[in-house]
């Protein structure tokens, strides 16, 4: 190996980092939306930004680390504004240590999701890495048929 | 000649009437009510009643030697307190409502008839007629929801007066409240105490430095309030800390949603117990969609308490835009930029911590928010809670 190939390789990973996941445009406009320190438009305004509203807002949630709320953000409106296109991605959501704080989002949500959708939801998540965090606010929900699965 | 003997009488009692009225023991003396003096901070409750038309006549002792003071009045439910002026001890209006009003500029929400709790700290800025030694009068006015004055009404009063006219170092007492439990979670705990250390810098710039203590309330819902309306959880965490220290609440949700990072019970919020004197923190909004606090997340978080905090002593948001971006109101200080624009506030503000979002030049990379601007400064230490 040349000192110039080495060279091109040692930089090859900085470059692959400062890429990173670039957004589209309309998820840019998303994100410019919800990065606000207060948030008062809501996320009904998210609606005429984004043709595909639900998988940017998806992408957002799972791609975004700076400011930390658009990702919660992002979770907290596709899962009222697209729930059933959401459901895949909350799935993944309570069933992953690395998308904690995108799980207590969604159990936020579950009592007002589909009984089957927010069943299967709770499944993912009592039986997954997460069990520990989630049971407890599971146990709080209103809905009887979901908080009785907190209980083991 | 008869009045030349009355009139050299009546100028020394002048002279001597602050004296006697307002210096005892070096302190705002005389003031109406049970009153405490702690550490330079004068607190004294009472209960009074509104007059014809619908307002309450506060007196407001000051010596020398006051750096300012702060009001915070409550009405019963249903009913809205704000201010309606502040007179100095010369009988001259330092404030009057319809001044900041109807413009697009802000001063003080405690002209605005928002709750049955109002707070007024004055001055705000370095603008403002400064305190000068007598008797000021701040009315009070008490109105219903279709905004007729309402006379005959019980006003329960709180003033405060801090013996420090220092605007260049200050201290700031903060509280910090992990509710629910959340003090049991390393992962909260860290990131909250990584954070202060970021607010501390942040301040310590500018002259004020934070003495933090850290408490529970476990039997308090993670679920906080929006502190826009208040709670009575609010109050009851509040009254277990003291009349100098500002609150701040550790929970996972505000207002029912984790939309809300943080909100701050007024601009400016109050030193005593009431449904609103807290700023309310959700970590969860500040962990991200990992739940774990990196670097980055702290940083922010930081920069958020100084934000939150910044609102309750006193600060609005330099600019403050519409859905579409366009500026459409700013803060009353003559040094932070009336900027007309995104792009030119961006450039001209975008790393100033009261700026009303991040300004992230590429995605996930944004500007560090930690800038305050002299006039900013001055209104930090001209808070009551700066002392």
């Amino acid at each position: 190996m040349n000192r110039t190939t080495a060279l091109l390789l040692a930089a090859l990973p900085t470059a692959a980092l400062a890429e990173g996941p670039q957004p589209s445009d309309s998820q840019m406009a998303l994100y410019r939306a919800l990065s606000g320190r207060h948030f008062e438009a809501g996320c009904a305004a998210l609606v005429e930004l984004s043709p595909t509203l639900a998988d940017d807002l998806v992408w957002l949630a799972e791609n975004t680390h700076q400011p930390a709320w658009v990702a919660i953000r992002a979770a907290d409106c596709v899962l009222d504004l697209k729930p059933a296109e959401a459901d895949t991605a909350a799935r993944r959501w309570m069933g992953s240590e690395d998308h904690k704080g995108l799980a207590l989002v969604t159990v936020q949500h579950l009592d007002t999701l589909p009984l089957e959708q927010s069943t299967a939801l709770v499944q993912a998540g009592l039986s997954g890495p997460l069990a520990d965090t989630l049971r407890p606010r599971v146990a709080r929900l209103h809905t009887p048929e979901l908080s009785a699965l907190a209980t083991p | 000649m008869s009045t030349a003997p009355t009139r050299a009488r009546v100028l020394p009692l002048l002279v001597l009437l602050p004296a006697l009225g307002c210096e005892t023991d070096g302190k705002n003396a005389s003031n109406e009510g049970d009153c405490t003096d702690v550490d330079g901070l004068q607190t004294c409750r009472y209960t009074t009643t509104t007059v014809s038309p619908g307002v309450a006549s506060l007196d407001i002792n000051v010596n020398g030697s006051a750096g300012a003071f702060l009001v915070t009045a409550e009405a019963r439910d249903g009913l809205y307190v704000s201010t309606e002026q502040a007179l100095d001890p010369d009988g001259d209006a330092a404030l009057h409502w319809e001044d900041w009003y109807y413009g697009d500029n802000h001063l003080t929400a405690g002209i605005l008839p928002l709750s049955s709790e109002m707070h007024l700290n004055w001055p705000v800025r370095d603008d403002d007629t400064q305190l000068f030694s007598g008797t000021w009068t701040v009315d009070v006015a008490v109105i219903d929801y279709d905004g007729y004055y309402m006379k005959g009404e019980q006003v329960d009063i709180v003033t405060q007066v801090k013996q420090d006219d220092n605007l260049n170092v200050g201290n700031v007492n903060a509280r910090i409240v992990y509710v629910d439990g959340l003090d049991a979670d390393a992962e909260v705990t860290a990131g909250t105490e990584a954070a202060v250390e970021v607010w501390r810098e942040i301040w310590g710039a500018y002259g004020l430095s934070l003495t933090v203590a850290y408490d529970t309330a476990t039997d308090v819902s993670a679920a906080l309030p929006s502190m826009t309306d208040g709670g009575p959880e609010i109050e009851a965490i509040s009254l277990a800390g003291t009349d100098d220290d500002f609150t701040v609440v550790i929970g996972e949700t505000v207002g029912g949603t984790y939309d809300i990072y943080g909100e701050a019970g007024g601009i400016p919020g109050t030193l005593v117990a009431n449904d609103h004197s807290a700023v309310a923190i959700s970590w969860v909004t500040n962990a991200g969609g990992d739940g774990v606090f990196s670097d980055d997340d702290i940083r922010i978080y930081g920069e958020t308490l100084a934000h939150e905090v910044g609102h309750y002593m006193g600060l609005f948001h330099p600019v403050d835009y519409d859905q579409r971006y366009v500026p459409y109101a700013w803060d009353a200080l003559s040094d932070t930029d009336e900027c007309g624009d995104l792009d030119s506030c961006d450039t001209a503000l975008g790393d100033n911590n009261m700026y009303p979002f991040p300004v992230c030049p590429s995605f996930d990379n944004c500007t560090h928010q930690q800038v305050l601007s002299a006039d900013q400064t001055g209104v930090l230490h001209r808070h009551t809670g700066a002392l």
